[in-house]
């Protein structure tokens, strides 16, 4: 069974359909990447999974449960995480409290808690500081745990990213443009970082726009154009399809395009 | 009359402004609107405290607390009736409630209790306390102690507890802290009940302190209060502290060099102030943060 699916989603902004009727299935720990030119509605594809935007029309299920209706940070707790295509951290906090939100879903500490249950709630965060130092450290950012977030390098808070998506142990990580304004050096280190994320039984999703890095990693790819899939398959079958190298490309005639 | 004397007068006047200006500072920080209803709140506080005080089944203490109580329950009830479901519309609208709340809760309370001011029973006995020239009275120890102990307690919870540590994440990125996990209708209302019930303490503390409680104390304390939360720094909570004692202290500095008929202005002049020459308050942030 899939783990995440896509059943006919659409979305529609006044007269922009921005997904189209799309089927998408995730399965279980593998790797899938999410492609097509600027504008095609990959974000808005993870938009809608995380529940940003109600699909028009159409279901998205996580192991078989609807998402229809779910709040958004419910559906993190379900085990959807993300980052963001430009970095969203709370600079103002320290990477280690960056990465303790990420977990706030899970443990149970609230007003209530903190007043009357001061013991259990010591221990609760204990707990979570450990968890979240253990990210940090999967990550290579243990050392910096007392920084302000946005004191880190360009690199470092795209890592801080995926860490604070990684702490509450997600069945699948949404990375939304994880590559974007890295150098080539940091792209090896992310490669091989999503791939040991990967190893640790956490499904990947990915919306990426540098095809090396796309073709070098992911084991599925899909296509959308015009929030329309237009192809699936492997790198390899993926490359060679016709239809990807004329959305990518052009066929040669003049189209003109609305994008959003 | 020495310096050190109204450093206390104004030490305790400016506790209470800085308990309301937290809920001010808070409640602005993480949704970016000003409830001005915090005043009628700080109001409600008082006549919670007046009312439990006059049962004759409690102490001053039991008192403070159950107004505290009380203000959180009502700070959250208003939170969910009037600003909830304007949360997505624009800010003047949030505004305009908030006005119209306050309106409708001193209202309220004039329909309830009447329009007269109404003396505090004494709680307990209101010792001087002289050391050479300088005298502090038991009440003022009471409103400092009280005051820094709710500030001590807040500073905690927002530095080290989860769900201030969620408060602070949805003050920077609600959308981000959102899709983390932290459910932010939960949070929003957390804060209204302690903002309300900081203020809810301010009241009473105010009714021991002036021996007066009245249905439309809220206003012109509210106001001073707002206008320390901006001198502070809206949104910082630091800030939201220093501004109410720096409130405080000029008013009573004014009365001090015999300009009493303007003390409700002071507080108004550092406003206006603030506003022109440095709109970001003492502790604030810059405005150009969020893109």
């Amino acid at each position: 069974m899939s783990l995440l699916a896509l059943d006919d989603v659409t979305i529609r902004f006044g007269g922009l359909t921005a997904v189209d009727s799309l089927n998408l299935e995730v399965k279980q720990g593998e790797i899938l990447a999410l492609i097509g030119p600027n504008g095609a509605g990959k974000s808005t594809v993870f938009n809608l999974i995380t529940g940003i935007y109600k699909p028009t029309n159409g279901k998205i299920a996580l192991e078989g449960k609807s998402l229809a209706g779910i709040q958004t940070h419910k559906i993190a707790e379900m085990g959807i995480t993300r980052t963001f295509q430009t970095i969203r951290l709370f600079s103002e906090l320290s990477v280690l409290d960056n990465v303790k939100i990420g977990a706030h879903c899970r443990g149970k500490a609230g007003l209530f808690q903190a007043f009357t249950r001061l013991p259990g709630m010591k221990r609760e965060e204990a707990e979570l500081k450990e968890k979240s130092m253990e990210a940090l450290e999967f990550l290579d950012l243990a050392a910096k745990w007392e920084e302000k977030a946005k004191n880190l390098s360009y690199g470092e808070q795209r890592r801080l990213e995926i860490a604070r998506a990684l702490v509450s142990r997600p069945k699948i990580l949404l990375l939304d443009e994880p590559a974007a304004g890295m150098n080539p050096q940091e792209k090896v280190v992310l490669v091989a970082m999503i791939r040991r994320i990967r190893e640790t039984g956490i499904t990947i999703f990915l919306v990426e726009h540098d095809m090396k890095l796309i073709m070098g990693i992911s084991e599925r790819i899909a296509v959308l154009d015009y929030g329309k899939k237009i192809a699936e398959g492997t790198p390899l079958e993926v490359r060679s399809n016709k239809a990807v190298i004329e959305a990518y490309l052009g066929s040669g005639k003049f189209k003109s395009r609305i994008r959003r | 009359m020495n310096i050190m004397q109204q450093l206390v007068n104004g030490l305790a006047l400016g506790s209470i402004y800085a308990l309301i200006a937290l809920g001010y500072t808070m409640v602005y920080g993480i949704i970016g609107m000003i409830n001005f209803a915090y005043g009628e709140i700080y109001m409600f506080g008082a006549y919670a405290g007046l009312t439990l005080a006059l049962s004759n089944y409690v102490n001053v203490y039991v008192a403070l607390f159950g107004a505290m109580i009380i203000t959180m329950v009502l700070g959250v009830v208003i939170e969910r009736i009037a600003y909830k479901p304007l949360r997505r519309s624009s800010r003047l609208s949030a505004l305009i409630s908030a006005i119209g709340v306050s309106i409708f809760l001193s209202s309220l309370m004039v329909r309830m209790k009447g329009p007269n001011t109404r003396g505090f029973p004494k709680l307990f006995e209101n010792r001087i306390f002289a050391i050479g020239d300088f005298q502090i009275t038991f009440y003022q120890i009471v409103i400092i102690g009280v005051a820094a102990l709710l500030m001590l307690g807040l500073h905690l919870f927002v530095t080290y507890s989860k769900t201030g540590r969620a408060m602070r994440a949805c003050a920077q990125d609600q959308d981000a802290a959102k899709l983390m996990g932290v459910n932010i209708d939960r949070v929003v209302s957390i804060t209204f009940a302690i903002g309300s019930g900081l203020a809810g303490a301010a009241g009473v503390l105010s009714g021991i302190y002036f021996n007066a409680v009245q249905p439309y104390m809220g206003l012109l304390a509210g106001l001073k209060a707002f206008a320390a939360a901006v001198l502070g720094g809206i949104g910082s909570i630091p800030g939201a502290m220093i501004g109410g004692l720096v409130i405080g202290l000029t008013e009573i500095m004014g009365i001090t060099f015999n300009l009493s008929e303007y003390k409700d202005a002071f507080a108004f002049a550092i406003l206006i102030l603030v506003l022109m020459f440095k709109p970001s308050g003492i502790l604030g942030r810059k405005a150009n943060k969020k893109v």
